[in-house]
């Protein structure tokens, strides 16, 4: 068992190809490894320590008054919801001046008293304002932070943090998870596993400027964020196993359909203005 | 709450381990020898920007995450370019080229050829990852984060595809 693959239950072509295979090797590199080395080494030149770790006693003295402040006003405060629909964006600036950007169909609740409190259904983009521990609380996993922005996604089985700047920790107890994630960073939950990834900066909140994207996302979901950016109902026809990679600009339907649609060989059709069909050519 | 840190020698341990790995896993995907290179010394630098929240003992697994992630928005990226350069062809996929060997036998070479082009990209990379880097299963599905089950279904697919070529040319 070296090798996993049991050569003798196959047939005796099959048996002598693998044995060529053997004497098979790659093409020569173009450069060698030292020199592909050299140019990292040199791109990955240490430079003086960041003084971002220096702010950490601030931040945690903050954090305490913070705590103090908010069972002061804990008692004395009323419930605030703010929510959109299909096809609508929201932002919102709390009493700590921190600014919310619901996306569509979303939910964010918290006490007039406790802005830094919050709690979360759908996906929203977050700039916090510098002070003690901020936290989002949804159905799967709970998000806490100090002066940041990021992105907090949870739909369905999916849950997803990506942060902008500063950093965050995430927390997911079902799942036993709790990490730190810094600029770039992101945590992503299916159905199956927590991953953690990296991702570039200005992907963080794509939809904000009117951008989707999505990585290797199955067409149910992306279909599904589509169904709430333009308010329509969708049908996916006799279509299996799709999977999307890549932006969508939300503008206008027939535009953000054909950037599906094309590179996943599909057609579609506006059937009015509140559906549309999607199938195998 | 600091994570344990990540230095220099450790980026250095870690390339001296993972480089060939991780360039022919590149190769495979791409059949192109310079990108794998290039996507190659971009993971490195990538994991150095975000040395401070990595965790030592999920490195490997990222490594992997992160080149395919990089040759996939490549591809995105090269889609983009051809779709804005003419929008009227219907953004077909950018093709990828089947990876080039060297050996001995030509009669072999263009067996091998052929059986690679028929091969899904799935099996393809499963099946060199195997036979040339000499990969084990487990080893694969860790890398490919898919499950072991995964690695012997694309396998056993590479292999019905070498028996029918084979058959087909006699």
């Amino acid at each position: 068992m070296a090798n996993d693959l049991n050569k003798n239950e196959l047939d005796k072509e099959t048996q002598a190809f693998l044995d060529q295979m053997d004497q098979v090797e790659l093409p020569a590199g173009t450069r060698s490894k030292e020199d592909l080395w050299a140019e990292i080494d040199a791109a990955t030149e240490e430079v003086p320590s960041k003084t971002s770790r220096s702010l950490w006693p601030w931040y945690a003295a903050a954090a305490s008054v913070a705590i103090l402040l908010g069972f002061f006003f804990l008692q004395q405060s009323s419930p605030v919801q703010v929510a959109t629909a299909n096809g609508e964006t929201r932002r919102v600036q709390l009493t700590d001046g921190s600014i919310v950007t619901l996306n569509a169909q979303s939910t964010l609740n918290y006490k007039e008293g406790d802005p830094r409190n919050v709690s979360l259904d759908g996906e929203a983009f977050f700039e916090v304002t510098k002070g003690g521990d901020f936290v989002i609380t949804t159905a799967q996993g709970t998000v806490s932070v100090l002066g940041t922005s990021f992105n907090v996604l949870d739909r369905g089985s999916d849950y997803r943090v990506l942060c902008k700047t500063g950093r965050v920790r995430v927390d997911i107890p079902k799942s036993d998870f709790s990490q730190e994630i810094t600029a770039g960073g992101a945590v992503i939950k299916s159905e199956k596993e927590v991953l953690v990834d990296e991702i570039a900066v200005d992907q963080v909140a794509s939809w904000l400027l009117g951008e989707l994207y999505f990585e290797n996302a199955s067409l149910q979901r992306v279909v599904e964020e589509l169904e709430r950016q333009y308010d329509i109902k969708i049908t996916i026809e006799n279509i299996e196993n799709k999977r999307f990679t890549g932006y969508i600009t939300i503008d206008e339907l027939a535009e953000s359909l054909a950037m599906v649609c094309e590179p996943l060989g599909l057609s579609f059709e506006i059937t009015d203005d509140k559906s549309a069909t999607i199938r195998q050519d | 709450m600091s994570t344990p840190s990540f230095s220099k020698q450790d980026l250095k341990s870690a390339y001296d381990l993972y480089f060939e790995g991780l360039r022919n896993f590149l190769y495979y995907k791409s059949g192109d020898m310079a990108l794998a290179e290039d996507l190659v010394q971009e993971v490195f630098i990538k994991v150095w920007e975000k040395r401070n929240t990595i965790a030592k003992d999920t490195l490997k697994s990222l490594l992997y995450t992160m080149a395919r992630n990089l040759m996939i928005n490549h591809y995105n990226h090269m889609k983009v370019v051809k779709t804005h350069v003419d929008r009227e062809v219907v953004a077909e996929s950018v093709e990828v080229q089947t990876p080039q060997f060297k050996m001995e036998e030509k009669e072999f070479g263009e067996k091998l050829k052929r059986v690679l082009e028929k091969m899904p990209d799935g099996s393809r990379e499963v099946f060199l990852m195997n036979r040339i880097d000499r990969v084990k299963y487990d080893a694969i599905a860790s890398r490919l984060e898919i499950s072991v089950k995964a690695v012997e279904k694309r396998m056993s697919k590479a292999l019905s595809i070498i028996r029918e070529e084979l058959g087909r040319k006699l």
